[in-house]
């Protein structure tokens, strides 16, 4: 800590009113805050990644079952929730839902969660839940009929064939997309702020109202959102290469010769 | 050895035969992953009669939908317009931000693909870094930054770049070339200004644009990298310099192939601009909240999820409209 | 011998004025060198592909390079037109060093045509469009000009029904004709063949080879690397036999194929003749 305000003073004259003060300042002191504005942060994105999941699962079954009343059921949700803004979807169960008489405050045994939480993983929630419905769905259909044919002339029955041979093969065509889709949720959660879920942006408008020292307080805030989603984005490269070798290694040889 | 003439003469035959194509698209469909089942069929369509009845029908006929028959309604959430008409906000501006953010992505995005091919390290680097960064980042925060940075940078630049540089030009480089530089300085001003007093919409077009370029530029590239090498060696091969190479061999069978990825990013700006409305850009969300918080009606229930539905159902038909167009695009190109 | 046969003044007509003017086959070895391997290395990360190439290929002869797989035929090929950079020696092509960084590349690809294993036609543009690309772009014929002469190629190759199909219409065969066309729409002084009939089924290898025959006996310089040893044996003037990134024979395909003088030729020949 002794060299770093040292060096934000050569940044002080630039970004910060008085002497004695550095860049940063209002950030350590509010290190706490936005602490408890990163665990919100995951814990909403752990919830809504739940939901979201279960919910992309079902809907995802729905369209690849033939019966014809399901498949309208699914392919309305998912695109009205893939075509719609989610702060709409967000506002909509925030503000509209109490109106209906629905209760948001809920009192779970010891836990409580407040209505801007349950909001707010809701529409978080069911938004994604339609990307990842479709990013399943992409990879159940993904493996090639011949696979199926090929499993039951073996004998195998219908779920052995799902299981042994459907899946497996859809799980690593579906890991890569579900991986962006993730991170592109934490991403999204940012938005939740606006209905007062008290996540890390919503902690920095809280700082940054207090303190007015905008412009480290929201460099600080960026620093967070990479270290949330620079991993994840990782992760997805190194599933990509590994379920992929073949043409992770020709994008390599491609884009050294372009 | 056989006689050459025979052979000759087969040439012209054989190309006139009809032999089936050698590369064959791949099947887009295939049948259910499950077979059929009547009673699971008749189920299915007992839960969508459920679902109208119980949900559907109800929420029509409970709502209050009387204010949606009122012209000025529209009126409002189209364009918001003040005493003289003028437009201040509503789908307009949504679509203003939308297409105005899309262009300018689109440019710069191209630019940062090239960059990240390049072979120079330095713009390599660069390029990489924005990209990725931006792609790390959540737009609000994007948004958010630029609504707050861009004055802080227009004030450190009117008071300390714009003097300082000048100063120093005229003590150090002369009357010609500092005279020069001042000039160039003071322009800038004018830049930096004009984005400054630019805002709201601005800084909303900006602010999408830094993200949605970067997403573009990834588009761009994946599009350029997915062309056979074969195809370049071709080019090469047949002499074909490197601009001709990138105009008429790689853009055109790159652009079909990332129409899907480009439309589908396109959806993503426009559901992207009601994330304008928390700088208080008055597009369609922020119009739409407004005017339920607005509305007052002695003896009428308040419009909270009608408004919001009929947001909803505006951006439904632009984002719905564009998928299906790529779909349509798509479908022409699997020739 | 197939050099005595009258061919067909149409499809035998040359379509460009170097080929024409180089002397009638059998007085090849005359011909001014056009291509000169000096010790040419060549090296993919630590694999030594082409260990000191030495070889001379004179205008107007019709070299056919052999060799089991892996030993560097293609590379060799595509040295010529730079499409791989030589690690070391000296490649002169036409008179322009290809291992000196200043050589004028482009000048030589537009003056060497190349035909591939995958034909690489461009799948966005019509038959046609493929063939009159090049000159357009490179050479800046006029359009009129660009399709006239397309025309009359693709009719060379025995394919101007399909003028107006795309890539993915045609058969193998047809493509690789177009692609052949399409190399010698830019009047290339060389035609590089990069196993041309690897890719193809055995009904459609012939349409190709009787093209490349053709060519032969208008006088066009070409080097080819095929498996195909009844071309080989037919239209060749001399054969060049690569192992381990050298020239390990070189000769007159009878030479070669009835007398050969290398042990790894001998061996070569045994395993493909015998099927």
């Amino acid at each position: 800590m002794l060299t770093l305000p040292a060096l934000a003073n050569l940044l002080t004259p630039l970004l910060a009113a008085d002497a004695g003060d550095y860049f940063g300042k209002s950030v350590i002191e509010n290190l706490p805050l936005f602490l408890h504005g990163i665990g919100m942060t995951l814990t909403i994105s752990f919830w809504a990644a739940l939901i979201s999941f279960v919910v992309g699962l079902v809907v995802a079954l729905l369209r690849v079952t033939p019966s014809g009343g399901l498949k309208i059921v699914a392919v309305a949700f998912t695109e009205f929730f893939r075509n719609t803004p989610l702060l709409v979807q967000v506002y909509a169960f925030y503000f509209g839902l109490p109106k209906l008489g629905v209760n948001l405050h809920l009192q779970l045994g010891p836990f409580e969660v407040s209505d801007s939480f349950a909001a707010g993983t809701l529409g978080l929630g069911l938004y994604t839940g339609a990307y990842v419905a479709e990013a399943l769905r992409a990879g159940l259909l993904a493996v090639p009929k011949g696979q199926t044919e090929a499993a039951r002339s073996l004998g195998l029955s219908l779920l052995q064939t799902l299981r042994l041979v459907v899946v497996p093969q859809a799980v690593r065509l579906v890991l890569p997309p579900l991986g962006n889709l993730y991170s592109a949720m934490l991403k999204n959660s940012a938005i939740l702020s606006a209905v007062g879920v008290a996540d890390l942006m919503y902690q920095a408008d809280y700082v940054n109202n207090r303190s007015f020292r905008t412009f480290e307080i929201f460099s600080a805030v960026a620093l967070f959102y990479l270290m949330l989603t620079l991993p994840l984005g990782f992760l997805v490269n190194w599933l990509e290469n590994k379920f992929n070798p073949l043409r992770a290694r020709r994008l390599r040889l491609r884009g050294a010769r372009v | 050895m056989p006689s050459s003439d025979s052979e000759v003469r087969t040439i012209s035959d054989s190309s006139s035969g009809t032999n089936p194509p050698l590369v064959l698209p791949a099947p887009r469909r295939r049948g259910p992953l499950v077979t059929p089942n009547r009673v699971f069929n008749l189920l299915g369509w007992l839960i969508l009669a459920l679902i109208v009845v119980f949900l559907v029908i109800p929420a029509a006929r409970h709502g209050n939908w009387e204010p949606f028959g009122d012209a000025n309604t529209w009126h409002y959430l189209w364009d918001t317009p003040d005493e003289n008409g003028k437009p201040q906000g509503g789908l307009v501006y949504t679509l203003y931000v939308g297409i105005a953010a899309c262009l300018i992505s689109t440019a710069v995005g191209f630019v940062f693909a090239l960059g990240r091919s390049s072979n120079n390290r330095f713009f390599h680097g660069f390029c990489s870094v924005y990209i990725e960064l931006m792609r790390a980042l959540p737009s609000y925060l994007i948004i958010f930054y630029v609504f707050i940075g861009l004055p802080k940078f227009a004030s450190f630049y009117n008071s300390v770049v714009w003097p300082g540089a000048a100063a120093w030009a005229r003590a150090h480089l002369g009357a010609g070339l500092g005279g020069a530089v001042e000039f160039l300085v003071e322009k800038f001003s004018y830049v930096v200004n004009f984005a400054f007093q630019w805002q709201p919409p601005g800084f909303a077009i900006m602010g999408l644009s830094l993200y949605t370029s970067a997403v573009m530029a990834e588009i761009f590239r994946a599009g350029i990298l997915s062309i056979e090498k074969g195809q370049l060696e071709a080019a090469y091969s047949l002499g074909l310099k490197p601009h001709h190479t990138i105009i008429n061999i790689i853009l055109p069978q790159a652009l079909r192939r990332m129409v899907p990825a480009i439309v589908s990013q396109l959806i993503t700006l426009i559901k992207d601009t009601s994330l304008a409305s928390i700088i208080a850009l008055q597009e369609l969300t922020r119009a739409g909240k407004q005017f339920y918080e607005f509305y007052l009606e002695p003896g009428k229930p308040p419009i909270v999820l009608e408004t919001l539905f009929v947001v909803a159902a505006i951006y439904f038909v632009i984002c719905y409209a564009l998928s299906i167009i790529s779909q349509r695009l798509e479908m022409k190109q699997g020739r | 011998m197939t050099n005595s046969d009258p061919h067909p003044p149409s499809s035998a007509a040359p379509a460009n004025g170097t080929a024409s003017a180089v002397s009638p086959r059998g007085k090849k070895s005359d011909g001014r060198p056009i291509i000169e391997f000096r010790d040419v290395h060549k090296r993919f990360g630590h694999l030594h592909i082409l260990r000191g190439v030495e070889e001379t290929i004179r205008e107007g002869e019709v070299i056919v390079i052999l060799g089991p797989s892996g030993c560097g035929k293609s590379t060799m090929l595509r040295c010529i037109n730079h499409l791989e950079k030589i690690d070391g020696g000296s490649l002169i092509v036409d008179g322009i060093d290809l291992g000196d960084p200043h050589a004028n590349v482009d000048k030589i690809r537009a003056e060497t045509g190349m035909v591939f294993q995958q034909f690489n036609l461009f799948p966005h543009m019509s038959v046609l469009e493929n063939v009159m690309l090049a000159p357009m772009k490179v050479r800046g014929t006029p359009k009129e000009e660009a399709s006239a002469k397309g025309m009359k190629l693709l009719e060379r190759v025995g394919i101007q029904a399909k003028a107006d199909a795309y890539p993915i219409q045609l058969s193998g065969g047809q493509q690789q004709r177009v692609a052949i066309a399409r190399a010698l729409a830019m009047n290339p002084k060389i035609m590089l063949f990069d196993e041309p009939t690897s890719a193809l089924d055995p009904e459609m290898i012939r349409e190709v080879l009787d093209v490349m025959r053709d060519l032969a006996r208008a006088g066009m310089t070409m080097v080819t690397v095929t498996h195909e040893m009844a071309f080989a044996r037919e239209v060749a003037d001399r054969v060049l036999f690569i192992d381990a990134g050298r020239v390990c024979e070189r000769g007159t395909p009878q030479a070669f194929f009835d007398n050969p003088q290398e042990a790894r030729a001998k061996d070569f020949l045994s395993k493909i003749l015998k099927h």
